[in-house]
């Protein structure tokens, strides 16, 4: 990593980045895993002084790149997409802190980041709505099984069962109100046989 | 650029601190948090994100008769309310709510109410120090940052409320800092002022109650019957390798519920992060091996071949995914 790009990595941070200078970081980071280590490491430290719940939206990184990604024209204005993606009247009014974020190229990026997450402020999609049959749309992070082989019903299933069990012990175990929030909160993928979830066996099994 | 040294001096100040603070004071600061929970009375509504989303619930503590009392209302969403009178946890959901499928009776150690069990244990596995001074719901609260040594488990941010050790604010964060979970008070009461009324149930209409009990005592790890039976099964199971500092905290062996399959678990935890591994005979219709997370929970299932047989071990936690894998290619059956 050359002086002039941490430097500007730290301009960044400092929310004294230009969005050109802004732009070479991110594109830059994009192939140095040095450099994006260092951003992470700089988060962090400004992260626990500031207080910051805003910057760490999981996936916020690969939203950053996404976002940019779909807007960025690399024959355009470099100060330009940056500018456009941070006015959107309409989600500036569902999230009052878009509209505190507007105005630098960092604060800029966030705020594509929490509109690209469909906000995660958002109240309309209930977690609890697929219990009473209502299917809300998954998103990419919502118990999303990767898959060695094909994974039936019955295997998310019986994965979902012990995942309760698992989070229903502790909370049994420890008794502490965290782990009483987790079964609370506890949301199962939806699944097409929910009459099968006492048993978490298939029906040949003896 | 003066911004870059700013930054600096910043990252050698945050290296430098836990060591000011002292593990000791911290520790202590911990233990008195643990005690918060049970000897204050309290009332608020509280920020929940995880896997994505974000819930508000509300919870009223108070002890009423020398009984500890708990009330945990889901605020959006299906109603569910989570009612604690001693020992006895009751569920209130809406018919259909997964939460009915929870067995009748969960075995549970003796009654601890804790963020952190093993204080001993913390400082060689995680490095623990305060930040200064932070605000959540309104209050003063002491901020202190519970890091891990390796990358087997997460680390956490809490904030500790500086008059009465309540925890304020909590956040768990993997080893790049991505936040997994964040539980954030925003109104809190605290004192005299919380109300008996504020700890019962609300009583919607059409919610269907389910009973929990957390009993003293358990039945002790039984090996199955008989050798030979068409039940026999494997008596214990064992991992090739753990994490520095997990220890195997509870064991048993369980029927599930309307099957006559055995299910064994195994519980461990470091004091802080906790995980469980399940072993039951392979299904007759087969198994896929499969990964799912939900925020800091993670479920890794694996097929392993035991003497002919086969077993789908399954394992359940709040740690990294490779750790998880690493754990669970790991587990066998246990010699003798």
């Amino acid at each position: 990593m050359t002086e002039q790009l941490r430097e500007s990595l730290s301009a960044a941070m400092d929310d004294e980045a230009d969005a050109f200078e802004l732009r070479r970081v991110l594109d830059e980071a994009r192939q140095d895993s040095d450099l994006r280590e260092q951003w992470y490491r700089f988060a962090l430290v400004r992260d626990v002084i500031r207080e910051d719940m805003q910057n760490y939206q999981p996936g916020l990184r690969e939203s950053i790149w996404q976002a940019l990604n779909e807007t960025g024209d690399p024959d355009a204005d470099a100060t330009q997409p940056l500018r456009d993606v941070s006015v959107d009247p309409q989600k500036n009014q569902r999230s009052p802190w878009i509209g505190r974020l507007t105005g630098t190229a960092v604060a800029a990026v966030v705020a594509v980041l929490v509109m690209a997450n469909g906000g995660v402020f958002d109240s309309e999609v209930e977690p609890a709505a697929d219990y009473a049959g209502v299917q809300p749309s998954l998103r990419s992070s919502d118990l999303a099984p990767v898959m060695y082989q094909q994974a039936t019903a019955l295997d998310q299933q019986r994965q979902q069962a012990l995942m309760l069990h698992h989070i229903q012990q502790r909370a049994m175990n420890e008794a502490s109100l965290a782990s009483f929030v987790k079964v609370a909160t506890f949301r199962s993928a939806p699944t097409p046989a929910p009459a099968e979830l006492n048993t978490g066996q298939s029906p040949s099994q003896q | 650029m003066m911004s870059l040294s700013r930054t600096m001096l910043l990252a050698t100040l945050v290296c430098l601190m836990p060591g000011i603070a002292g593990a000791q004071s911290v520790a202590q600061m911990l233990q008195d948090m643990n005690s918060a929970y049970t000897n204050h009375s309290y009332d608020g509504v509280f920020s929940y994100y995880t896997g994505g989303e974000l819930a508000s619930l509300r919870v009223v503590h108070k002890q009423v008769d020398g009984v500890q009392r708990e009330r945990l209302v889901h605020l959006n969403g299906a109603p569910r309310e989570i009612i604690r009178r001693g020992e006895v946890v009751s569920c209130i959901v809406m018919p259909g709510d997964d939460l009915i499928a929870l067995e009748k009776s969960i075995p549970a150690g003796p009654f601890a109410r804790a963020f952190v069990r093993q204080f001993d244990q913390i400082p060689d596995i995680y490095t623990v120090g305060t930040f200064g001074e932070g605000r959540a719901a309104g209050r003063t609260a002491v901020r202190v940052a519970i890091s891990p040594k390796d990358q087997d488990r997460y680390g956490y941010r809490i904030w500790i409320d500086k008059e009465t050790s309540l925890l304020l604010r909590s956040e768990l964060i993997d080893h790049r800092g991505q936040k997994l979970e964040i539980f954030m008070f925003n109104q809190l009461l605290v004192g005299d002022d919380v109300e008996d009324s504020a700890l019962e149930p609300e009583g919607v209409s059409g919610g269907m109650v389910s009973h929990l009990t957390l009993q003293a005592t358990d039945e002790p790890w039984q090996p199955p019957a008989t050798a030979g039976s068409a039940q026999s099964m494997p008596s214990a199971w064992s991992t090739h390798w753990l994490p520095t500092g997990f220890a195997m905290t509870d064991s048993h062996m369980r029927h599930k519920p309307g099957s006559v399959s055995q299910v064994s678990s195994l519980m461990f935890s470091d004091g802080l992060a906790a995980f469980s591994i399940y072993v039951e005979p392979m299904p007759k219709a087969g198994a896929a091996s499969m990964l799912s997370q939900n925020g800091a929970t993670v479920a890794v299932t694996h097929q392993i071949e035991e003497q002919g047989q086969y077993f789908l071990v399954t394992l359940v936690g709040e740690i990294p995914v490779e750790t998880a894998r690493n754990i669970v290619t790991t587990v066998h059956q246990k010699k003798g």
